[in-house]
């Protein structure tokens, strides 16, 4: 996929529980104890162990791990409703360490949105009330902020509850109130501490597939908290795996799969069924030409000759996929005197939307060897997917300490 | 997730006072005489020495008590004077401070008490009646309504209706002002764990005081009549009220707590938004026990000038009348049921509290 910027930075990040956080660390740093036996020598947890990591725009970022691998301490790091106790967080270019307390505040109030496991809504005020409670915070008032809530409540697919009082609805609608509050202020970065975890199985994999839906409107960056494995590697860009307050391996779905970092990695991912859970879009390459359809015939003719290729993917001028062309098609189309690349596009072409499970793609590349193109919900083209790398994701072995991509 | 935060965080406890505690209760797994044992003959040795030593003092002749060793010790006692020192500061306060007390006692009375007092003795008794039965009614359920009623019209057949309307209105401007003044505090109280900690020896100290103590500096500063008893029951019915606004925001959950901050509030907006709103339903059991300690000083109230009920009372002891006590005992009773009652009810309506 596209390299994008980075939007959050971790560096050596450090979290330690204790009166003396600060004088234990440096034993903790370079000694080899481990987390139970430090406890057991200094009383202190070491939650979080010199984590590094980069978050880029517009990605879901996945932090996986069991319970006490200081994943969700991680998480409240960034907006420091937990402080670190050493190390660096970059948001959007400023240190969250050197912010003082206004600075903080109009960063949770504008560029940082959280989403809890246990909702943390007010049982007091009705699902608009708390839906807007980040906009009253931040003194948005009246029409604009009725709209916003609307808005909010709609795209979660709560319209028509905005009165009723919390505890009368389910805990899915609840945790729908809980996204809502926090879409409605328009925050770039959303925190997600394993919401879905406190839903019955069912209705997680609605919500799960839902998410994925609603994030498709506005492209937040979102760093998402979870236990479980099925769920990060379904809706994660990259995941980064956690164990003892350190991450173990980041990769794609894919590549935490094909490739573990370590027998912990490999344990894990052993009994997981990758046809059925690594999304297309995680095999998926940009594709080595691709063209707009309102170029002329003659520029795509030199440029598949110059790039060596025999076809090329087309699209319109929103991104919105089109069609396929090969070099035959488009000579042939010259000589028969159309000009443009859309008089020849072939339209009947498959696609495949981005979170199509891999067995499900086989089919569709089973006959040739044209990959296939990935799609998100408006048809915008994220990339392709060949038959080869299909059928690698699907097969391969689990290779022993294997790379990891960052 | 939770709960392992909360061990990770009560682990950190400081290494040494987890090893001494571990220590001692470690004794008792470790091979030996256990724990018990050690502090049961840790005990005897204490009262064998103290036995001792006041047989030792008993047995002793004069000389030896008189001698320099208690000498220097009653020397020190006489010397210093609380009782002279307390009392010269009363003394003191009352020379100096008339017009800041005239004021508190006037505001208070022309302000709040004497209208309450006035529109209570005003509204004719069936209304009163009718009234309180239907805030009882819709408040708590039929039975207590009609209990309340009943206790009502008794009173009233009794020929105690006025004065409770009087006592009344005593009580409830005690607990406007403990309300107000309470409130405040406890909000304090909750946000600093360092008032807390001095607060709470003080309130511990006026809750176990004698109530009839209250009625002394009240009666020095601010005279007799029904500003004073006002003030004293203040002092001593204050506590409940600032103890439960403390707890009740205090504990607030703390996920929600947690959630609300994530979107950026101050303290001011946590506190406005969401902890007092959701301390609601126990800073109203603080109301009701606020109220609950007025209507026990109601007859020391009457010690020292309010009219009421509690006058009825002290006049029937006074007289050797136990008939004339006795009604106004009662009265003051049904008085205290009805409140009770009506403020639980407030207290406890869906509306008011935070579903799970």
């Amino acid at each position: 996929m596209s390299a994008s910027s980075v939007v959050i930075s971790c560096k050596n990040l450090w979290k330690i529980f204790g009166p003396n956080a600060a004088g234990v660390i440096d034993d903790a740093a370079n000694g080899t104890a481990t987390k139970q036996e430090l406890l057991e020598q200094t009383g202190h947890v070491i939650a979080v162990k010199d984590v590094s990591f980069d978050v880029h725009e517009s990605e879901i970022f996945v932090v996986m791990g069991l319970s006490g691998s200081g994943k969700s301490t991680l998480v409240r790091c960034i907006n420091r409703l937990i402080e670190p106790t050493r190390g660096e967080i970059i948001i959007d270019g400023s240190d969250l360490a050197r912010m003082d307390d206004d600075e903080l505040r109009d960063l949770r109030r504008h560029k940082l949105s959280m989403v809890f496991q246990h909702f943390g809504l007010l049982p007091h005020r009705t699902v608009e009330d708390n839906v807007a409670f980040g906009l009253e915070v931040r003194g948005e008032h009246g029409r604009h902020k009725d709209e916003k809530v609307a808005r909010a409540l709609e795209q979660v697919g709560l319209k028509g509850w905005e009165k009723s009082r919390i505890y009368e609805l389910s805990g899915g609608m609840q945790q729908r109130v809980g996204l809502a509050r926090a879409l409605a202020g328009g925050a770039k970065i959303l925190l997600m501490d394993e919401p879905f975890s406190a839903l019955d199985p069912l209705i997680r994999r609605q919500m799960q597939d839902e998410f994925v839906n609603l994030r498709s409107e506005v492209q937040q960056t979102v760093v998402f908290i979870t236990h479980d494995l099925m769920e990060a590697l379904r809706l994660g860009d990259r995941v980064a795996i956690m164990r003892d307050g350190q991450i173990v391996q980041i990769g794609t779905p894919h590549q935490i799969v094909a490739d573990p970092a370590d027998d912990y990695v490999s344990e894990f991912v052993r009994d997981v069924p990758r046809g059925q859970v690594i999304p297309v879009r995680s095999v998926a390459e940009w594709p080595k030409v691709r063209i707009r359809t309102d170029r002329s015939l003659e520029e795509v003719i030199a440029a598949l000759k110059e790039r060596e290729s025999d076809f090329c993917f087309c699209v319109n001028e929103y991104g919105r996929f089109e069609g396929v062309l090969t070099l035959e098609q488009a000579e042939s189309a010259v000589k028969g005197g159309a000009k443009e690349v859309r008089e020849a596009v072939q339209t009947e072409f498959t696609s495949a939307h981005a979170t199509t499970p891999l067995e499900q793609c086989l089919p569709l590349v089973a006959d040739d060897d044209t990959p296939l193109a990935v799609v998100d919900d408006r048809n915008r083209l994220l990339g392709v997917a060949t038959r080869s790398a299909i059928i690698e994701a699907l097969h391969i072995e689990p290779a022993k300490n294997g790379g990891n991509g960052h | 997730m939770r709960e392992k935060e909360i061990d990770e965080v009560s682990a950190g406890a400081p290494a040494e006072k987890r090893t001494l505690w571990r220590r001692l209760a470690g004794a008792q797994t470790a091979g030996g005489p256990s724990l018990v044992v050690k502090v049961g003959v840790l005990v005897v040795v204490l009262g064998i020495v103290l036995g001792a030593l006041s047989v030792s003092y008993n047995m002793a002749s004069d000389e030896v008590r008189q001698g320099p060793l208690f000498e220097f010790m009653e020397d020190w006692v006489v010397k210093w004077d609380v009782v002279k020192w307390i009392n010269q500061q009363i003394d003191w306060l009352v020379v100096h401070g008339d017009a800041f007390f005239s004021g508190i006692r006037d505001g208070v009375l022309i302000g709040i008490l004497n209208p309450l007092r006035t529109f209570l003795l005003w509204l004719p008794w069936w209304l009163v009646i009718i009234g309180t039965g239907v805030l009882a009614w819709r408040v708590v359920d039929r039975r207590i309504a009609i209990v309340v009623v009943l206790f009502l019209g008794l009173m009233g057949i009794l020929g105690m209706h006025d004065l409770a309307m009087t006592t009344l209105a005593v009580v409830l401007t005690a607990t406007l002002l403990c309300v107000a003044l309470g409130i405040p505090i406890g909000i304090v109280a909750a946000k600093s764990n360092r008032f807390d900690s001095i607060s709470r020896p003080i309130l511990d100290g006026m809750q176990t005081m004698p109530s009839f103590v209250y009625l002394v500096p009240a009666l020095m500063l601010f005279g007799l009549g029904m500003v004073p008893a006002v003030l004293a029951t203040c002092i001593y019915a204050i506590p409940p009220m600032i103890r439960l606004t403390n707890l009740g925001i205090r504990q607030v959950d703390s996920q929600i707590l947690e959630a609300s901050r994530a979107f950026g509030t101050t303290t001011w907006q946590l506190l406005a938004k969401v902890q007092v709103p959701l301390a609601i339903p126990t800073i109203l059991a603080g109301v009701n026990q606020t109220i609950m300690m007025a209507l026990a000083m109601v007859v020391l109230a009457s010690m020292i000038g309010a009219a009421g009920l509690g006058v009825e009372v002290l006049t029937g002891l006074g007289r050797i009348n136990p008939g004339q006590a006795f009604v106004g005992g009662i009265s003051i009773v049904f008085l205290a049921i009805i409140l009770d009652r009506i403020s639980q009810g407030f207290a406890s309506r869906p509306g008011a509290r935070p579903a799970a």
